[in-house]
């Protein structure tokens, strides 16, 4: 089995990095604000789409700077122990590297921790990895370099990543520097191949260097010399677009037929992507034409959307999406005048901010609910408000709630609205404890244990 | 080829040892032994551990490469009471190692070690060496971890201590020249490292054996001790702490 020519033709310096100078530069005058000792940030994210060579200029760096290299990607563990245990200590003390050799910190030995795919955390496997990724921004006393697709994935989870690293974008190279690097790899391998084959190799990878690498290998199998027919069995490969590509075709750009192709390669739902249009449309429409025209399309999408959901008819989504994509950009009549970033639908930014808040009213109105023989919507609107009065006023009442409902301090404190270690949340507690334990056994069968006891609320 | 027999206490010894640090390595194995080096996964610590054929019941190698995974070891330790001898062989035809313990057979198979990284040890010059029984250190360490997650080692002429600093406690445990096997330190060292590593290694030591400690200021430590009577030893690396900020 051959090698990997993506592993085997890693540049080894940044100098032999395709393209993307200005991502090279700023790589490398942020490393050597390490040496400096001041000024620089410590962590540094480069974002960019797949195989433009974000992981390549990462090793590059770390090569012409001497560094050692840590690297963890998505196929290691990576949940917050795991970080902590590997990045976060290495990041804490001096370096043996792979090879065998002390580099002490002090004389500029130093070793670059790399997270690579950092926007690749998922939820139950990579448990507490974001929490761990800034203790380590935070903490490091070594180069940390994060890699992502989507910026966005990783710095909605944490403000700290976004003021606290210096990001660098890299874009794709253009197809003439990718045949470029191609040709280079051809002749070491010793494969003669023609131009235009490369070119066309390097034209349908549309910017992915690593699988127009890829694809120049699987072509060269078992051959010597390739030319431009072998190169056009290559299909084109699916490109999977982001959000940020699709609001700008949406809004800034003239061909709604490209709008809706570019809404097919997003992956995300149509109900997630009218948010994000509805979020932009009016940052991005200024003419009120536009606006009202560019609503309708949009409310007209929603009505699908709701069709949908109603109906459970998934066929309709495709109107919907038709609506919000090519409806709306085919609503402006001005040429587009943003040039701002788009922005992160507040709706979510709010959902995601209070969830924790929702998930203690559904369960302290739940438990409460059960108690007094009601709905939990109509504890949360009729009850709640005078419970609160009453029982701010009433040490009794508070603990008498707190043990035949069976609320937990956070619940309390929800219901209170007072904080957690507050003292109208912790006396209600404290005596539960002493009392308890007073009465040993036979409190086993209480109602703390039985949040759904159908005692009255009363009995106290 | 490689075709040994070892006491499982011995090898059990070694697999704790390096498993303090790694779950995969390669053993380097010759005509007159095996060895390995390795570096841990966040490059702070590195081990180089020898096992001279006198260490087996009995050994017969040419030179080859074995990779295996120390979990999997362990669960071979597992079907070993003991004073049980372990055969092991290498099956170069399938890629795996035949464990033998007493009827049990125990076929493993070995890791890939191309993309295994070859270390050399790097020449460190440290001058202060204490040499020091194991058990003595685990009592230090034992006292050291419920304070903090770093350990200062620090000697001077007259005595080697190991402390702890937390954010309200501290621990320490102070050796006197009297206490120790050896003391030749020309002035005072102190360096600081990372506690689990060093407790974890020091802990997977018999605390009979005595263990030398090369020791300098912000620099790497040099843990050595002997394995399986002599036949063999380990040398261990510290980097220190970066407490410059």
């Amino acid at each position: 089995m051959s090698e990997d020519w993506t592993e085997r033709y890693r540049p080894s310096s940044l100098d032999d990095v395709i393209g993307n100078p200005k991502a090279v530069a700023d790589l490398r005058k942020w490393a050597e604000g390490w040496h400096a000792g001041k000024g620089y940030k410590k962590a540094a994210v480069l974002m960019g789409p797949p195989g433009v060579g974000k992981t390549s200029a990462a090793l590059a760096l770390a090569n012409d700077m001497g560094w050692g290299t840590v690297e963890m990607n998505a196929s290691d563990q990576r949940t917050g122990g795991a970080i902590d245990e590997i990045a976060l200590r290495g990041s804490q003390f001096n370096t043996f590297t792979a090879d065998g050799e002390y580099l002490d910190e002090k004389s500029g030995g130093r070793k670059l921790i790399i997270l690579d795919e950092a926007d690749n955390l998922f939820g139950n496997a990579d448990r507490g990895a974001m929490p761990a990724i800034v203790r380590l921004i935070r903490g490091t006393k070594q180069p940390v370099i994060l890699i992502v697709n989507d910026f966005y994935a990783l710095s909605r989870k944490s403000s700290v990543i976004k003021s606290s690293t210096l990001q660098i974008r890299f874009q794709k190279p253009r197809a003439s520097s990718i045949s470029k690097a191609l040709a280079a790899i051809a002749a070491a391998e010793g494969v003669s191949a023609d131009r235009a084959a490369l070119d066309s190799i390097a034209e349908t990878a549309a910017g992915d260097v690593r699988a127009a690498v890829r694809d120049l290998q699987a072509i060269s199998l078992g051959r010597d010399s390739i030319t431009a027919v072998d190169a056009s069995e290559l299909s084109g490969r699916d490109v999977r677009g982001d959000m940020f590509s699709l609001m700008a075709a949406i809004f800034r750009g003239d061909d709604p037929m490209a709008a809706r192709q570019a809404m097919r390669s997003v992956d995300e739902s149509p109900d997630h992507i009218a948010l994000w249009v509805d979020e932009n449309l009016p940052r991005e429409y200024r003419d009120r034409g536009d606006l009202v025209r560019g609503y309708e399309n949009l409310s007209r999408a929603d009505i699908f959307l709701g069709r949908t959901m109603r109906r459970r008819h998934f066929r309709l989504w495709a109107y919907a999406g038709d609506m919000m994509s090519a409806g709306v950009c085919s609503a402006k009549r001005n040429r587009p005048a943003s040039r701002d970033a788009f922005r992160f639908p507040g709706y979510l930014m709010t959902m995601s901010r209070s969830r924790k808040t929702r998930q203690t009213r559904a369960s302290a109105c739940a438990k409460i609910s059960a108690t007094m023989h009601t709905s939990p919507a109509r504890v949360a609107s009729d009850v709640l408000p005078y419970l609160r009065l009453s029982m701010g006023n009433s040490l009794s009442l508070r603990r008498a709630v707190v043990r035949s409902a069976g609320l937990d301090e956070e619940e309390l404190a929800y219901v209170m609205e007072a904080d957690m270690d507050s003292d109208v949340v912790r006396s209600a507690f404290s005596h539960e404890a002493t009392e308890t334990a007073a009465k040993g056994g036979k409190r086993a069968e209480g109602p703390a244990e039985h949040p759904a006891s159908q005692k009255s609320l009363f009995q106290f | 080829m490689f075709k040994a027999e070892v006491k499982s206490e011995t090898l059990k010894g070694v697999v704790n040892i390096i498993s303090t640090l790694v779950d995969e390595v390669k053993f380097t194995v010759g005509s007159e032994g095996i060895s390995l080096k390795a570096v841990d996964p966040a490059h702070v610590a590195m081990i180089e551990l020898r096992m001279e054929a006198g260490a087996f019941e009995s050994f017969s190698a040419s030179d080859t490469e074995i990779g295996v995974d120390l979990d999997k070891i362990k669960d071979v330790l597992k079907l070993a009471g003991s004073g049980d001898v372990i055969s092991m062989e290498q099956d170069e035809d399938h890629g795996r190692l035949v464990f033998r313990i007493g009827n049990i057979t125990r076929r493993m198979n070995l890791v890939d070690t191309s993309s295994m990284s070859d270390p050399k040890v790097p020449q460190l010059d440290i001058q202060s060496s204490i040499l020091v029984s194991a058990g003595e250190l685990q009592k230090g360490i034992r006292a050291a971890e419920t304070v903090s997650d770093h350990i200062a080692l620090t000697a001077d002429a007259d005595f080697f201590e190991l402390s702890c600093e937390g954010d309200t406690d501290s621990a320490n445990l102070r050796l006197e020249a009297s206490m120790l096997e050896r003391l030749d330190v020309p002035g005072r060292v102190r360096s600081l490292f990372p506690l689990d590593y060093f407790s974890n290694l020091i802990k997977a030591v018999p605390a009979d054996t005595k263990v030398e400690i090369r020791l300098d200021n912000d620099y790497p430590v040099k843990i050595k001790f002997p394995l399986a009577d002599g036949n063999g030893g380990v040398d261990y690396l510290l980097a220190p702490r970066i407490e410059s900020d």
